[in-house]
C-alpha cells in the first residue's frame, strides 16, 4: 500500500521527495490544490471516502500518516 | 479638574473603551488580572466571563444580548448535534443526515442573524437598483441597523464549533459559561484571531494562576502592538481621507495612497492582534497568530497564508474542503475529466470551491461592492499563479535560474507588493467607480509633482512623518528577524537585567513622545472592528 501512495503522491507533485518529509502540510509543502488531487485519487485507488474532517495536517504530514488514515478508512467499510 | 469633571472625564472614557484606548490598559486590564489572581481557580473563568460581557456592553451597550442569546443557542444546538452522533439506536447513514440537518439548522440561524445585523441595508438597496432595470422600482427604507460588536467574528467561531462537534473532533460543552466565554473572550471579540474551540478550550476555562514569565511576555507583546498602532498607523491616519477622498485622476496620488492605506491597515491590524495575543498570554492563554510577515509571501496564495491566517484557514476548512470533496463536485470534475483530460480536472474542483472561499471572504468584509471585488480580485490572481507556477518553473530551468536566487525572489517579491497594494487600494477606495479611477490614473497619469507639492496638505506634520517611517524602518527590520529565525526574544532575555530594563523603558518612552494621541486627539478607530 506504501509504494501505492507514494506513487499517488509523486503522481500529483514530482517535486516533493515524500519518502523523507514528515511536514507536508504544516510545512507548508503540499498546498490546498494538491490535497484535493491527493485524495480524490486515494479515494478511487483504496475505495474509501475521505471527508473534510479528516483533512487536517497530522492525517497527511507523512506517507506514514496517509497510510494510517487510508487503513483506519478502510476498516471503516 | 474637579471632582465632578473627573467622574464625567471617566464616564466618557469607559464609553470609549476599546484597545488603543489608555483606559484598557491603564483601569480594565489590571483589575482583571488583579480579580482573575484574587479569585478562586475554579471560578476564574466567570471572572473572565464577567470581564468580557462588561467589555462587550460598554461598547457594544444592549447588543450584549445578541451575543449571549448566541452563546445559549450554539451551547444547545452542539448538544443536540452529540446527542444524534452517539445515538446508536437509529442507522449510521440516516444518523448522518440527521446531524447534518441539524447542524445546517445551526449554521443558517446563525448566518441569518450576521445578515440580519448587517447586509439588510445592502440586499435591500441592491433589490432597488434591480427593480429599477425592470422598470418597476421599489422602495427600501434605510434601517441603519448597529450589528453587536465582534459579530462577523464570533459567528465564523460558532459556526465552527458547531461543525467541529458533528464532525466529531471535539466534545459539544455541557457548560454554557465555557461556551459563552469562547464566544465573548474581551480580548478576541473586537478583531478576532478567529480561534478553535479546540485550540482555546483547555487553557481558557482551566482558571490557571497568573505566571510571571506570562504576565511579562504578554506586556512585552501589548507593548510592540501599541507601538505599531499608536507610532505607526495612528500617525498615519490623517492622511488616508486626503489620499482617498480628493481627485481620483492622478496617478502618483493613487499610488502612494495604496501604498500608505496597506502599511495603516497591515500596522493597525496586526498590532491590535499583538495587543489581543499579548492579553490573553497574560492569563496563560497562547492564541493562534494571525500574522507571519505577510510582505515576503512569495506569492498571492502564501500571502493568505501570512495575513489574517485564522480568516484563511476558516474558510478553508469550512469552505474549500468541504466544497471541493463534495460528492456533485467530485462527480462533475470525472466528467471535466474524461472530457479535457486531467490536466483541467486538476483545477476544477479547487477552482470552484476556491472561487466560493474568495466570494465569502469579501462579503465577509462587509456590505460593500469595493469588499467583494476585493475578493474576487485575490480569486483570479490566486487562480492565475496555480495555472502559470508550473509554466513558470519550467522557464526558470529553462534559463537556469534556481527557484530560491535573488532574482526570482526580488520578482516575486515586487509583483506580490503590487497585487497586495493595489488590492487594498480597492479595498479602501470610497466606491468601485473611484477605484477603477484610480487604478487607470496609474496607467495614463502616472506624476509624482501633484503629490510633492501636496504633502504638507496631508494632515500629518514633518514629526509625524518621522515617527511613520522611523517606526516602518523598525517593523521591516523585526521581521527580517523573525523570517530569518533570529532569536529576538531570547537575545533580549539574555541581556543584563539593568539593560534589559532600560530597553522597555525606552519602548514605553517611544510610544508616549511619538504615539498619536493627547489632548484633542482621540485613539483611531480599529479598522478590522468595523468587519
Amino acid at each position: 500500500m506504501r509504494d501505492r501512495i507514494i506513487e499517488i503522491l509523486s503522481g500529483v507533485r514530482a517535486d516533493v521527495d515524500f519518502e523523507k518529509e514528515t511536514e507536508l502540510v504544516s510545512g507548508n509543502i503540499l498546498e490546498s490544490f494538491d490535497i484535493v488531487d491527493i485524495v480524490a485519487e486515494l479515494d478511487d485507488e483504496f475505495d474509501i471516502e475521505i471527508g473534510p474532517k479528516e483533512l487536517k495536517a497530522e492525517n497527511f504530514d507523512s506517507v506514514e500518516a496517509i497510510e494510517a488514515l487510508v487503513e483506519r478508512l478502510m476498516g471503516d467499510e | 479638574m474637579n471632582t465632578g469633571e473627573f467622574i464625567n472625564d471617566l464616564i466618557l472614557w469607559w464609553g470609549d473603551l476599546s484597545y488603543s484606548v489608555w483606559m484598557y490598559f491603564a483601569l480594565f486590564l489590571p483589575v482583571t488580572v488583579i480579580v482573575y489572581q484574587l479569585t478562586a481557580s475554579r471560578h476564574r473563568k466567570l471572572v473572565l466571563l464577567g470581564a468580557s460581557w462588561i467589555f462587550f456592553a460598554s461598547l457594544s451597550g444592549w447588543l450584549l444580548i445578541v451575543n449571549i442569546a448566541e452563546s445559549v443557542f450554539v451551547w444547545k444546538m452542539a448538544l443536540e448535534i452529540e446527542k444524534i452522533s452517539k445515538d446508536k439506536s437509529i442507522k449510521r447513514k440516516e444518523r448522518a443526515a440527521k446531524r447534518n440537518k441539524t447542524l445546517a439548522v445551526g449554521i443558517v440561524s446563525l448566518l441569518l442573524v450576521l445578515v440580519g445585523f448587517k447586509y439588510l441595508d445592502f440586499l435591500g438597496l441592491n433589490m432597488v437598483r434591480i427593480s429599477e432595470l425592470f422598470g418597476h422600482p421599489l422602495n427600501w427604507k434605510l434601517l441603519n441597523l448597529l450589528a453587536p460588536l465582534g459579530i462577523s467574528y464570533y459567528t465564523l467561531m460558532a459556526i465552527s464549533y458547531l461543525t467541529d462537534v458533528a464532525r466529531e473532533d471535539i466534545e459539544a460543552d455541557k457548560s454554557l459559561v465555557n461556551v459563552a466565554l469562547y464566544l465573548s473572550f474581551f480580548p478576541k471579540i473586537v478583531e478576532g484571531p478567529i480561534t478553535r474551540y479546540g485550540e482555546d478550550s483547555k487553557a481558557l476555562f482551566a482558571g490557571n494562576p497568573i505566571k510571571y514569565t506570562d504576565l511579562t511576555q504578554g506586556y512585552q507583546r501589548i507593548a510592540w502592538g501599541l507601538f505599531k498602532k499608536i507610532v505607526i498607523a495612528d500617525q498615519l491616519a490623517p492622511s488616508i481621507p486626503a489620499l482617498f477622498e480628493g481627485n481620483y485622476t492622478d496617478g502618483g496620488v493613487a499610488l502612494y495612497g495604496a501604498f500608505a492605506f496597506t502599511i495603516q491597515e497591515y500596522m493597525d491590524f496586526s498590532g491590535s492582534i499583538d495587543i489581543v495575543i499579548g492579553s490573553a498570554r497574560i492569563f496563560g492563554i497562547r492564541m493562534a497568530e494571525n500574522f507571519t510577515q505577510p510582505f515576503f509571501a512569495k506569492n498571492a496564495s502564501d500571502f493568505w497564508h501570512r495575513w489574517h491566517i485564522t480568516l484563511g484557514s476558516f474558510f478553508r476548512d469550512y469552505i474549500f474542503y468541504p466544497v471541493s470533496l463534495a460528492k456533485p463536485v467530485m462527480r462533475f470534475t470525472k466528467k471535466v475529466k474524461n472530457i479535457a483530460g486531467q490536466g483541467v480536472a486538476h483545477f476544477t474542483a479547487p477552482t470552484i470551491a476556491l472561487f466560493l472561499v474568495w466570494l465569502s471572504n469579501g462579503i465577509w468584509h462587509g456590505p460593500r461592492w469595493t469588499y467583494i471585488f476585493y475578493g474576487m480580485y485575490y480569486f483570479v490572481f490566486i487562480f492565475i499563479e496555480n495555472i502559470l507556477e508550473e509554466p513558470f518553473l519550467a522557464f526558470l530551468r529553462k534559463i537556469h535560474l534556481r527557484e530560491d536566487s535573488a532574482a526570482v525572489r526580488v520578482f516575486r517579491f515586487i509583483k506580490l507588493f503590487f497585487i497586495i497594494i493595489i488590492g487594498e487600494m480597492f479595498f479602501r477606495a470610497q466606491t468601485m467607480e473611484a477605484g477603477i479611477e484610480m487604478f487607470k490614473s496609474i496607467f495614463t497619469n502616472l506624476r509624482f509633482d501633484m503629490l510633492l507639492a501636496n504633502i504638507g496638505n496631508l494632515n500629518m506634520d514633518f514629526y509625524a512623518f518621522v515617527s511613520v517611517y522611523a517606526g516602518l524602518a523598525v517593523v521591516i527590520a523585526v521581521s527580517i528577524m523573525k523570517e530569518t529565525h533570529f532569536p529576538i526574544r531570547a537575545k533580549l532575555e539574555s541581556l543584563p537585567i539593568p539593560v534589559r530594563f532600560a530597553f522597555w523603558y525606552v519602548c514605553i518612552f517611544v510610544i508616549i513622545i511619538f504615539g498619536a494621541y493627547g489632548t484633542g486627539y482621540s485613539s483611531e478607530d480599529l479598522i478590522y472592528a468595523q468587519f
